[in-house]
């Protein structure tokens, strides 16, 4: 049976009907949050977790069972937030879910969906068949309803709805693209900027405000982020592949018609009341029909109240669109496209931009040739002012070649500079000692050293200890115990080397008194003596040696 | 609906869950496995910090 695109809602009405449908009935979105909340919380631990915890590994399928129990739970949910939305289309009271049916659809779901999560990277990676496997994926979740209990009747279903309107479909994939893509752009500066509010507002210090725009580029905030936007579009696409399968049931169902006809029956059925009143009354005796006069003669009045009514409420401006426009004739129906229109208007626009700037030229040339007379110029008449134009044209080229050079020469000089600066720094190093953002990564380990050499030499003996608490943690950066990073806390570092080199317990201690010395200094009153800078500096050599040590035997650094 | 098509209804919706739960059960286990094995620089971000581009 061929099927005329004709009844095929547009994508971007049926994108608006889903907004509006979500906007009508929020109730519905909590079914679909009880669904995708858990498991979107559950997937950021398990990336978190198996990002950065080094003993993950052991527990990794556990976790991983807990994590395709949650699936199934989402996909449940979102089989119960379509039907709720196909019920809310057809107008019909919500539907009820017994504990075997939830058993069922969740088994069901979980089957077809699971194989999502392959087939849709490989549609993807091929590109062509992904409108339709998406399509299709959407679909089941849609459709799994009473009419479709067993698997491959789902199956079925869903791959018919799939199949229909594909230029429909891949406009409305489209159009999803595109807003995503704002979303996501939207949440990750939202999740960027409100760290630095806080600092800004509240004074409060976070880890994204300590390192800045490198917290940007760990896999847990990316993952974040695309969770986050999942979140906020998906119901929107299901919403939408909600409407598409109403749609495309309806050709046969006519369920479409029966819920725009719906809220007129009650005045159909008003008026068919008021039309059988006078034909029954003609059907009756002279007599009874005198007897009835009172009852007709009120009906009358009441039918009057009724149409002035009818008549008032239509009149009201929110009614104004269904009524006919009188006065002025409908325009013809454009034949065409909106993609055809969209493009004429913006071709238009193009060609009117081109005129404006031929006029431009034209009087720039006129102007040319009343200040430089003929005489003046033997090359350039009236009639080939193009000449002008290519002078200018050529000046122009000229001009942008002289930028070009002038920025490439700017660019060697600052390069020259950045190289000289790098070379000079074993002579002046440009590291303030009293700054909070550095780091111990900034400066190798013996430099550190020297620095607070020269610190000590000059009577600045805090700033000295600093240097040397810098100087260890660089040393343990360099053999691996640590990672530094710069938003890392001092706690960071020694849980991170609690992990990692529990079985050299010296070192652990030592690092430990180091830290507790360094924080008294910096953070706290505590004053900084000459003995305090001998002990640290004993700590700090017997570090170096057990890590040297270490090296030279083999040991690993991060075990 | 006769017993015994009762129990294969039920037997077909148990297989269909417990097939599902395995497969994937495997495939985020192999999604951790993969977490697992890239470098933790790569995770925290700091691969990007080295300034790659201006070494030779």
């Amino acid at each position: 049976m061929t099927v005329r695109n004709d009844f095929a809602p547009g994508a971007l009405a049926l994108s608006e009907q889903a907004v509006h449908l979500l906007r009508r009935n929020p109730a519905a979105l909590a079914d679909y949050y009880i669904g995708a909340l858990p498991f979107v919380l559950g997937m950021l631990f398990f990336w978190s977790d198996m990002s950065r915890n080094p003993d993950a590994g052991s527990y990794c399928a556990p976790t991983a069972a807990g994590l395709a129990a949650l699936f199934m739970w989402m996909k449940l949910w979102q089989a119960r937030f379509c039907r709720r939305l196909t019920g809310i289309l057809n107008d019909a009271p919500p539907e009820h879910w017994s504990k075997a049916r939830c058993w069922r659809t969740a088994a069901r779901q979980a089957l077809l969906q699971a194989t999502g999560l392959l087939v849709l990277p490989l549609a993807a990676l091929i590109m062509l068949p992904l409108g339709w496997v998406y399509a299709f994926y959407q679909n089941a979740a849609v459709l799994d309803g009473p009419a479709t209990r067993q698997l491959k009747g789902l199956y079925k279903a869903a791959w018919q709805q799939a199949a229909l309107w594909p230029g429909q479909n891949h406009l409305l994939l489209t159009i999803f693209s595109l807003f995503a893509t704002f979303v996501l752009a939207d949440i990750a500066m939202g999740l960027m900027l409100v760290p630095y509010l806080l600092k800004w507002l509240l004074g409060i210090e976070t880890a994204f405000t300590f390192s800045g725009m490198h917290a940007m580029t760990n896999t847990t905030f990316l993952a974040i982020v695309v969770a986050l936007t999942y979140l906020c579009i998906d119901p929107l696409i299901k919403a939408a592949y909600t409407l598409r399968c109403f749609s495309g049931l309806s050709r046969r169902t006519g369920d479409d018609l029966l819920a725009v006809l719906k809220p007129f029956l009650k005045v159909a059925v008003i008026a068919m009341v008021l039309w059988a009143g006078p034909v029954s009354a003609a059907q009756m005796s002279p007599a009874e029909r005198a007897a009835q006069v009172p009852a007709v003669s009120a009906q009358r009045d009441y039918s009057q109240r009724l149409d002035d009514t009818i008549q008032q409420v239509l009149q009201q401006r929110r009614f104004a669109w269904r009524l006919p426009r009188e006065k002025s004739p409908a325009p013809p129906p454009d034949e065409r496209s909106w993609l055809t229109r969209t493009l004429r208007w913006f071709s238009g626009i193009i060609t009117a931009f081109g005129n404006s700037v031929n006029r431009w030229i034209e009087s720039l040339a006129e102007w040319l040739g009343r200040r430089f007379p003929q005489e003046e110029d033997d090359r350039a008449t009236p009639t080939d002012w193009h000449v002008l134009i290519g002078f200018i044209f050529y000046g122009i080229g000229a001009g942008l070649v002289m930028l070009l050079l002038i920025t490439l020469r700017r660019w060697f000089r600052s390069r020259l500079s950045v190289q000289a600066k790098t070379g000079s720094t074993d002579t002046a190093p440009p590291i303030d000692i009293n700054d909070e953002e550095i780091s111990a990564e900034d400066l190798p380990r013996d430099r550190w050293l020297s620095m607070a050499q020269e610190l000590i030499a000059r009577g600045d003996l805090r700033q000295a200890l600093r240097a040397l608490y810098l100087s260890v943690l660089a040393q343990l950066g360099d053999s691996g115990r640590v990672r530094l990073a710069r938003f890392k806390s001092n706690r960071d570092y020694l849980n991170e080397l609690v992990r990692r080199v529990h079985a050299e317990p010296e070192l652990l201690t030592r690092f430990d008194r180091c830290m507790a010395a360094f924080e008294r200094a910096w953070y706290g009153m505590h004053p900084v003596t000459a003995k305090h800078i001998s002990d640290f500096k004993g700590d700090q050599a017997r570090i170096f040696f057990l890590v040297q040590h270490a090296a030279t035997v083999g040991e690993p650094g991060n075990g | 609906m006769p017993a015994d098509r009762y129990w294969h209804q039920q037997l077909l919706v148990g297989m269909q869950g417990l097939s599902a739960f395995l497969f994937l059960w495997y495939l985020f286990f192999l999604l951790g496995q993969m977490l697992l094995a890239i470098p933790h620089s790569f995770h925290e971000g700091t691969i990007w910090q080295s300034e790659w581009w201006r070494k030779p």
